[in-house]
């Protein structure tokens, strides 16, 4: 009686279990292709999902695309740090395509945030009239946790010529891109070095703020303005705690308590 | 001194040769008999033999039976019922140990193709992949927890609950590889392996674990990146002193959980 009971207890708790878990993974995850190379390649990571330019009607692939903005990309990125401990590693993750938020439960983005990835991008190009094009990107700030809100879809329509190698230049120089690298980067080596890091994530901050302010213009939207405030918050917070950190010795304890008192909330 | 017995048989012989002589001669008288004698010692004859009769037919009577005479008797009726109950046990343990070696290879054949397509799975399909590995119970334990070593992140939430559906199956078993994780100080596993079985031994409701996870707690109290017994995340810079916080706390819920669930 017993043994009836406890394996009909165990065939109701496998029921549960394997309803509830097939019933999450039909509402999120969907599309995300696993990226191996996340596991081999140390440092921070940029993440370089699919940006589906045929949606643009473009003359060429979108692999031959990708392939050329992959290339120029990571000319850009990982040359931008003269120090190799915190250079980007851009990572190409063919045929991943997230669907939005809905596509990094908790655990899923925990594990990316471990693996010191700061930053995923994705895309699409549509054909807007003829020669011109709007280009959707996502992007995905892990370390940022849930405030502010780490996911944002920026829209562009650039000002350039018809040809796809141009639209590749352009993606590859989008200073929008960096900042937000600079920002889930300086966040992330805060958590993971504390008061060895304030130096670099205070000069990040700065630069990502100048460079997000520019970007969304004069009148950003509530999530925009939500992480510039974030940004600029936390700069001051890193200036407060080299002050008060008894470990820190830099640059920042030199600052004045009056101008740090001015130009921080 | 004669006997009634031997008085007897004088007599007789004394009869016998009178009647002989009588006949070959042919002549003279037969002798007297003298007949009372004669019977009373054929009579004192018979009653002797009768006694030494009844005497060895007294002596002929069956002993009662002894526990040795008993077991003789039985002896191969039990030798019997020991050899079947031998080749019974004995027999049915080779079998078992066989069906269940046959089963274990079975099983890794099926398991052999969920695993190769978990591999390159999306995390919309992985917990199909993950929850048909927990069907075989505890044979799915091993690879599940290879492939939270193995560390796609994609797969982590599909992982865990195939871990909790094998939990379900074969409870015991699970519990007691969980607890394995956690006492490994090797740093075998990597620390995201080291925080599912944290977690999992409270969900599961693991209620022998919980001295284990007292313990554990004990230990990541104590370390530094430099001790902590497990490895660095695949990909990461190295074992954080985040890393150390974030497997005590999972592992302080659990036994937390564990407690509530006792009382």
């Amino acid at each position: 009686m017993r043994r009836t009971l406890t394996s009909r207890s165990n065939i109701w708790g496998l029921s549960v279990i394997v309803c509830s878990a097939l019933l999450r993974c039909a509402a999120s995850a969907q599309g995300l292709q696993p990226c191996d190379e996340v596991n081999s390649v140390p440092g921070y990571k940029i993440l370089l999902d699919e940006i589906k330019f045929n949606a643009g009607n473009l003359a060429r692939s979108d692999q031959e695309l990708m392939d050329l903005l992959k290339f120029q990309l990571r000319n850009r990125l990982e040359t931008l740090d003269s120090d190799p401990g915190i250079r980007y590693h851009l990572i190409r993750c063919p045929g991943r395509m997230p669907d939005g938020q809905a596509s990094f439960p908790a655990l899923i983005t925990e594990g990316l945030v471990k693996r010191d990835v700061v930053l995923e991008i994705w895309g699409e190009v549509f054909a807007d009239s003829p020669g011109r094009r709007k280009v959707f990107i996502n992007y995905a700030l892990f370390p940022l946790g849930s405030t502010p809100n780490s996911f944002f879809l920026r829209q562009y329509d650039p000002k350039i010529g018809a040809s796809p190698d141009e639209l590749v230049g352009w993606l590859a120089k989008l200073n929008e891109l960096g900042a937000y690298a600079l920002v889930a980067r300086a966040v992330r080596m805060l958590s993971y070095n504390g008061s060895r890091s304030f130096d670099q994530a205070n000069t990040d901050l700065s630069t990502a703020l100048v460079s997000l302010q520019s970007a969304f213009g004069v009148i950003p939207t509530a999530s925009e303005r939500e992480l510039l405030r974030y940004i600029s918050n936390r700069r001051c917070e890193v200036m407060r705690d080299a002050h008060t950190d008894p470990a820190y010795n830099g640059p920042l304890r030199l600052i004045p308590e009056t101008v740090l008192k001015g130009g921080c909330p | 001194m004669i006997g009634a017995d031997s008085k007897g048989r004088v007599g007789l012989c004394f009869l016998v040769l009178e009647c002989d002589n009588f006949l070959e001669d042919g002549v003279g008288s037969p002798p007297e008999i003298p007949v009372a004698d004669t019977v009373a010692l054929l009579i004192g004859s018979i009653d002797a033999r009768l006694e030494t009769l009844e005497n060895e037919i007294k002596n002929l009577k069956p002993h009662s039976k002894d526990n040795w005479d008993k077991f003789e008797k039985l002896s191969p009726i039990i030798w019997s019922a020991i050899a079947l109950f031998i080749s019974i046990f004995v027999t049915g343990r080779l079998e078992n140990t066989f069906k269940e070696r046959q089963l274990q290879l079975e099983n890794v054949k099926d398991m052999q193709e969920l695993i190769q397509k978990l591999g390159p799975s999306t995390p919309n399909d992985a917990p199909s992949y993950t929850l048909s590995l927990a069907a075989h119970g505890r044979y799915a334990v091993v690879p599940l927890i290879q492939a939270l070593q193995d560390g796609r992140s994609e797969h982590h939430p599909a992982i865990m609950d195939g871990l909790r559906a094998a939990g379900a199956v074969d409870h015991d078993f699970v519990c007691a590889r969980l607890v394995e994780i956690i006492d490994n100080r090797t740093r075998l596993y990597q620390a995201e392996v080291h925080v599912a079985a944290a977690q999992l031994l409270g969900d599961l409701n693991c209620q022998g674990a919980a001295r284990a996870l007292h313990k554990y707690i004990l230990r990541l109290q104590q370390a530094n990146p430099g001790t902590a017994p497990f490895s660095a995340v695949p990909g990461s810079q190295g074992v954080s002193a985040q890393d150390i916080e974030d497997a005590k706390n999972v592992a302080e819920r659990s036994a937390e959980a564990l407690r509530e669930q006792r009382e």
